[in-house]
């Protein structure tokens, strides 16, 4: 079993696309024209998500039939196609049809079900593999978790829910949104205990990664949440939500990549 | 971290480490180990290791699939001259 292209890519330079994007983005937010950004934006946000699908999606094929990481990859892999499906309605030949609130908020609420299918799965491998817990870390991770996302999400899932109640359908797509982030973020809370236990070993590479990305939605939430209550100058709000987007998509990317070169990486010794 | 007690446990867990990392290489020795033959490490015997690779083939398959738990496998079998 030789090693590829991909494989000899080293781990830890794949921790590096992501910081030089944010760069990139902040670059952008600073020198693009006002009516340019928010082409800017959408044009980044699309592309990250399409990178993160890519990279369940190669990590995912680095699997056999049956192989229990690989559901976890190919369920991320749904939820980043479902989330890119919902945003093409935001073109402008299709924005304007019938019902195409309920359709992002019933392609959301998949796309977040299948995300939170994926986190459920990343967050048992330990016990599916059997590997002994005796501090219940991974019990008091799930606890810690959904408590920081409970507080993080709370806010602006409730203006949400009000808006929603007063009659702007499109508030579901971040109810649908939210509340699968808080489910997501609780399931998958110990993906940073299993990297920990990798520690020294190539597998760390992936889980950690894993771990950034998660903590890149958990930032994105808290940014959502801060933003939402205090008075921000857009183009910053905007910087910041999409840098929180690209530090958890393009980790996911990296942890897709690392995957298959962290299992790789030996089998020619 | 303590020493499993034993060369091959010791050596198990040294190629296992590459991939786990020393710290849950020798918990998944001293785990499987037990669960295989019902005694710690610090007993194994080398017509003990197939049924040892059989214990650990489900935790590596689910770290890295079935193709690399194999090859994994079978490098500890080379090592160990089986």
């Amino acid at each position: 079993m030789g090693l590829s292209p991909v494989a000899e890519v080293r781990l830890w330079q794949l921790a590096l696309f992501p910081f030089i994007w944010c760069v990139f983005l902040m670059v952008g937010a600073a020198v693009i024209p006002p009516h340019g950004l928010p082409v800017f934006f959408r044009v980044g946000q699309e592309g990250v998500k399409a990178l993160a699908l890519a990279g369940c999606l190669f990590a995912a094929l680095g699997f056999e039939r049956g192989d229990y990481l690989r559901g976890a990859w190919l369920f991320n892999a749904g939820c980043f196609t479902c989330l890119l499906v919902r945003d093409l309605a935001l073109l402008p030949a299709l924005s304007e049809t019938a019902n195409v609130a309920i359709v992002r908020a019933l392609l959301s609420a998949v796309a977040n079900t299948l995300g939170g299918i994926s986190a459920w799965r990343f967050g048992r491998a330990w016990s599916v593999a059997e590997l002994p817990d005796p501090d219940r870390r991974r019990l008091r991770a799930y606890v810690a978790m959904g408590i920081l996302a409970l507080v993080l999400a709370a806010g602006s899932l409730l203006v949400h829910v009000r808006s929603a109640l007063a009659g702007n359908l499109a508030s579901l797509v971040y109810i649908a949104s939210e509340l699968g982030d808080i489910v997501s973020l609780c399931l998958i809370a110990p993906v940073l205990p299993t990297a920990l236990a990798l520690r020294g070993g190539s597998l760390a590479w992936p889980w950690s990664m894993l771990a950034v990305a998660f903590v890149g939605w958990l930032l994105y939430d808290a940014a959502a949440a801060f933003t939402g209550l205090m008075v921000v100058d857009d183009v910053l709000k905007h910087t910041l939500l999409e840098i929180c987007r690209a530090v958890a998509c393009l980790f996911t990317l990296a942890s897709g990549v690392a995957q298959r070169r962290a299992a790789a990486v030996h089998a020619e010794a | 971290m303590e020493p499993l007690g034993n060369p091959i446990a010791e050596r198990i867990a040294e190629k296992l480490s590459a991939y786990l990392g020393p710290n849950t290489s020798r918990v998944a020795v001293k785990t499987f180990t037990i669960k295989a033959l019902g005694r710690g490490p610090e007993t194994l015997k080398l017509e003990d290791v197939p049924q040892l690779q059989a214990a650990l083939r489900p935790m590596l398959r689910t770290f890295v699939g079935r193709a690399y738990a194999e090859v994994l496998l079978g490098q500890i079998g080379k090592e160990l001259g089986l």
